[in-house]
């Protein structure tokens, strides 16, 4: 089932009652969530991501705008009738009830027709355990399962109504890194063998970049960007999604567009090819980690040339394939950053240089206006 | 040297030092030990051996023999089973109605959100007040003397009943005073205790049930009641105990001569036994003091086993 968004807005009045202005938790959404993808819902902290959540499965009423369920409007039909399976960050299994008992309970609330004998929702509890592989847990308190183990349960729990769409808020941050890995993994298995709609939230671009059919990348309640991770990745939008994604984070620098050059200081990083007839301004400049390659003699003595970029050489990491090498250059966006350029550890770099130099590749460099920081190049 | 000063550090203490160290942890402890025993076990015994001793007199320090006999007398005596009598009443019908009534009005306080902090103060403010000065309102609202029927009666005057004597009337009358002002005297605690543990029910558990599409009455029994269940046995195993221990609750309304009134209960009969009119006698009062001390160890006993039964399940 599709999800699609019509002009949604959420407005909170300001927790801090001295503060009249509203607080626009989710502004003005207008997309569609497609068919039996997995989404994941990708933003900084406090930008809106499970107020958004939050809309969508009833537990909170929209200020303006809409929310269909395929074709129908579900903006004012109550949490119950809407057909979804929630995860909470923390889980919420009823500390008091075991396994079997909390997947059984959301089952233990249908009434009429479709009210069913205590076999059939043992049956429909166990069929959801296995999904998530904990039938070996089912008279287990929450209490004595690790947190990996709880996540499932939260997870049988929601599908164990079979809902239409599957919510799950954060559903990684409460476990350790290994553990995160691996139930990532397994979220996008049971999203396959379900292929009910997910809909995941995170605040951590590694977690949405690996397992999303498709994120939606938000900032202060409004989305930026929608698209495959990889095209995201590729052709960040504007200056908040390319710093946003991607670990060692993007390089950004200060720098100018004139005379059909692009120019970081006094050094020309890129030509006419590149900039085509973008008009003379102000820019920022973001160059991926992976988009420098190391110049043959490196060592500086090439500065000035056209295509150099020539930075301050601090440190080198070598990570048994990859090197990275740590270097600062004066026009930083932010002052004193320690860049980072990702290049193969073929390359021999003399540590004791003062400076290294690097061509570009025109691909995995980005040109943001100054002064909207949109996407020029 | 300095080798061997480390070492020590790390080998188990000798049996000389563990007992030096025990023995600074009985030192610690000493004061307390002393003031417990002195005003807590000392007496406690003491009772015990007054309620074995009969007729003993408190002035020569001498006494006939030991037996059961005063245990026999007490347990003979109509004013005492009256006042056994008057002790489960007020028990069994104050400690669960008030723990109900708690329950009700702090989940009404719990659901509001406009001046929550003000109804808080206000259901609080009769814990505050002096029981006594409670009682005189008590027994101003519901006597009746020559000159007024008191405010009860003016309103059940407009139902075309009563009047009804509530202070020296028949003797539901009284005990239906008497429950009513216990149940008033101990409502703000219980209330203040049971808004306090359904706040601290995460709110996230309510929204994953209503996702679930839980009823309301289903939310309540199935959630909101195992989460608070701890306090609200804490709140009946208090109440019990503190029910049955009730004195002062019955002169605030009826005076100190207790057994005319026939509301006394068991510790007036032991407060009489030794001060009141017809006192002076504590083998008596020890006696029945020690019954009384027999029946709320028993009952608190249960509580403890129903309760632990119950969280297990
Ligand atoms: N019930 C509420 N009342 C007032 N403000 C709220 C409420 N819920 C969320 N907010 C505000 O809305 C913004 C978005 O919150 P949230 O959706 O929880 O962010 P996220 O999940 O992305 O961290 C925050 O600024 C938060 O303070
Ligand atoms: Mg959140």
């Amino acid at each position: 089932m599709k999800i699609r968004f019509e002009g949604l807005t959420k407005r909170f009045p300001n927790r801090n009652k001295k503060i009249k202005s509203e607080v626009i938790a989710v502004d003005n959404f207008t997309f569609e969530i497609p068919d039996g993808k997995l989404v994941g819902l990708l933003g900084p902290s406090g930008c809106g991501k499970s107020t958004a959540l939050n809309l969508i499965c009833g537990l909170e009423t929209p200020t303006e705008g809409r929310i269909f369920f395929d074709e129908d409007d579900v903006t004012e039909i109550p949490a119950e009738n809407r057909g979804v399976g929630m995860v909470f960050q923390s889980y919420a299994l009823y500390p008091h009830l075991n396994v079997k008992k909390n997947i059984m309970f959301p089952l233990q609330n249908l009434k009429g027709e479709q009210k069913l004998t205590k076999e059939q929702m043992e049956q429909k509890a166990l069929e959801a355990a296995k999904i998530v592989q904990i039938e070996e847990l089912m008279e287990r308190k929450p209490n004595e399962m690790s947190g990996g183990q709880q996540q499932r349960v939260a997870i049988a729990r929601a599908l164990v109504k079979m809902p239409r769409v599957l919510l799950l808020d954060e559903p990684l941050s409460n476990l350790d890194a290994r553990l995160r890995i691996q139930t990532r993994e397994e979220i996008k298995r049971i999203q396959n063998e379900t292929k009910i709609t997910t809909v995941f939230v995170t605040h951590d671009q590694e977690e949405a970049m690996s397992i999303s059919d498709l994120i939606v990348v938000m900032k202060d309640g409004a989305v930026h960007q929608i698209g495959k991770p990889q095209e995201v990745y590729d052709q960040p939008t504007n200056l908040f999604v390319a710093k946003f994604l991607g670990t060692p984070p993007i390089n950004v620098f200060t720098g100018r567009i004139a005379d059909g050059n692009l120019l970081i200081g006094d050094e020309k990083i890129l030509g006419k090819d590149y900039v085509k007839d973008t008009k003379d301004q102000e820019v920022y400049i973001g160059i991926r980690p992976e988009g420098f390659v190391l110049r043959e003699g490196s060592d500086g003595k090439q500065e000035g040339k056209e295509g150099a970029f020539t930075g301050k050489l601090l440190t080198i990491e070598v990570m048994g394939r990859d090197t990275s090498v740590v270097f600062s250059h004066s026009a930083s966006e932010i002052e004193d950053t320690r860049h980072r350029a990702i290049v193969s550890s073929e390359n021999q770099i003399d540590p004791a240089s003062e400076k290294v130099a690097f061509d570009l590749n025109p691909k995995k460099v980005f040109v943001f206006s100054k002064e909207t920081q949109e996407r020029l190049l | 040297m300095s080798t061997d000063s480390k070492e020590t550090n790390y080998t188990p203490a000798s049996p000389l030092v563990k007992r030096l160290r025990t023995l600074k942890a009985w030192l610690y402890l000493l004061p307390a030990l002393l003031f417990l025993g002195v005003f807590m076990v000392y007496p406690l015994i003491d009772v015990l051996i007054y309620s074995f001793e009969e007729g003993y007199n408190s002035a020569s320090q001498t006494s006939f023999g030991t037996g059961w006999y005063n245990y026999a007398y007490v347990l003979h005596d109509p004013y005492f089973l009256q006042a056994v009598k008057n002790t489960f009443i007020i028990v069994i019908i104050t400690v669960p109605l008030s723990t109900l009534l708690a329950l009700l009005i702090s989940l009404a306080l719990n659901s509001i959100t406009k001046l929550k902090e003000v109804f808080q103060t206000i259901f609080f403010l009769p814990y505050v007040t002096n029981t006594l000065a409670v009682g005189l309102v008590f027994m101003i609202m519901f006597k009746k003397t020559p000159y007024t029927d008191g405010l009860i009666n003016m309103i059940l005057a407009i139902f075309k009943t009563g009047p009804i004597d509530f202070i020296d009337g028949p003797y539901w009358a009284k005990m239906f005073v008497m429950c009513f002002y216990t149940i008033w005297v101990v409502l703000p605690f219980k209330v203040l205790i049971l808004t306090s543990a359904l706040a601290s029910v995460d709110e996230v558990y309510y929204k994953a049930a209503r996702i679930d599409g839980t009823s309301r009455f289903r939310q309540f029994t199935h959630i909101t009641l195992p989460m608070i269940s701890p306090m609200i046995f804490y709140l009946v195993i208090t109440g019990f105990i503190g029910a049955f221990k009730a004195y002062s609750d019955e002169v605030a309304i009826f005076g100190t001569n207790l057994n005319s009134a026939g509301m006394n209960t068991i510790v007036g009969y032991v407060y009489d036994m030794l001060y009141g009119d017809s006192g002076g006698y504590p083998s008596y009062a020890a006696a029945a003091a020690l019954i009384l001390f027999a029946i709320v160890f028993t009952i608190t006993v249960i509580n403890l086993l129903i309760s632990k039964n119950t969280s297990i399940s």
